[in-house]
């Protein structure tokens, strides 16, 4: 079923639930993981990712479609996930600790992560590089999201994010060129 | 020469990270519990509920106002028990304190009674002392 389908049996008296539902099934495991590349940890991804769509069951009945619901459920998901890494960020900063530090640390001691040496080594580096950036390189990099659509969701114009990516890119490759 | 690393290398791009078996099954029936748990809440009940709030912290506020105002004891109810007291020892030694208190109605109106002159006495007075010339002018 596509999003049109799903937001008019979302319209329909009744069905709210019902639609919602589908919604979840549909998008859940995506948003997920673009929260998780996000924050590293699993326990603040789902955290991240339930508020997230609660967010999202209260604000559909006044979305009106001028957007995709995709790029709308992500534009969601991606203003948790930058108010949540603010807040730590903070947290961090009052007790003189480097938080892309700690997401390292978390990455180091994940369990469920099984990449190897190559995929730590870059996952690692993406989560040195600012939130903004690192939004923007998951998406087109691991997601092959189009430009458009990242526009969409950050409200930021293509060519900016093409920078940004670029930008990304070259960090990241420098990062990894001194580790491997 | 070491090599230029290039992130698109074959690997790179596939997802390391793994979940709990059977997370993305426990997620949905969990976010559908929660829904369901919010359903109770109508739409009315969602948009007068900020309202609510709002004028209960205004009410609030306003409480916390009065009860500091009314139930913390200022420092004027010291001058309060001074008055009192000042009072109960005025009347217990019959203190005289103000202009009030020296005012003697009796003696007032026995003045007042005494300023009460009969006519025929004031034609009289007018007859024997009054001067000629004084006379004249009032009649002008």
């Amino acid at each position: 079923m596509d999003d049109k389908d799903l937001m008019a049996l979302f319209r329909e008296k009744g069905n709210e639930h019902y639609a919602f539902n589908l919604i979840v099934n549909k998008y859940s495991e995506r948003l997920y993981w673009h929260i998780r590349k996000m924050v590293a940890s699993h326990d603040d991804a789902n955290d991240l990712l339930q508020n997230s769509l609660l967010k999202a069951w209260k604000a559909l009945p006044g979305f009106r479609e001028e957007s995709r619901l995709f790029t709308w459920l992500y534009r969601i998901t991606t203003n948790e996930v930058l108010t949540f890494l603010k807040k730590k960020q903070l947290r961090s900063f009052l007790s003189l600790t480097d938080y892309s530090t700690k997401l390292e640390n978390v990455l180091e001691s994940d369990t469920y992560f099984n990449g190897d040496s190559a995929q730590k080594a870059l996952h690692k580096a993406v989560l040195k590089l600012p939130e903004k950036q690192r939004i923007v390189f998951n998406l087109r990099y691991f997601d092959q999201m189009k430009y458009e659509d990242i526009s969409e969701i950050l409200g930021t114009s293509v060519g900016a994010l093409k920078a940004s990516y670029h930008h990304a890119t070259k960090k990241i490759e420098d990062s990894l060129q001194e580790l491997l | 020469m070491k090599k230029k690393f290039s992130i698109e290398q074959p690997g790179l791009k596939q997802n390391p990270y793994t979940v709990p078996e059977g997370y993305f099954n426990d997620l949905r029936n969990i976010v559908s519990e929660k829904i369901s748990s919010q359903g109770g809440e109508s739409r009315v009940w969602r948009v007068i509920k900020p309202q609510l709030a709002l004028v209960s912290v205004f009410v609030f506020v306003f409480l916390l106002g009065y009860g500091v105002f009314k139930l913390i004891p200022l420092q004027d109810t010291g001058s309060d028990l001074y008055l009192n007291e000042k009072y109960t020892l005025m009347q217990e030694y019959q203190l005289k304190s103000s202009f009030i208190d020296f005012y003697d109605q009796k003696a007032d109106s026995a003045a007042t009674e005494k300023s009460e002159i009969n006519p025929e006495e004031i034609i009289e007075y007018l007859n024997t002392d009054a001067g000629l010339l004084y006379l004249a002018s009032l009649e002008i």
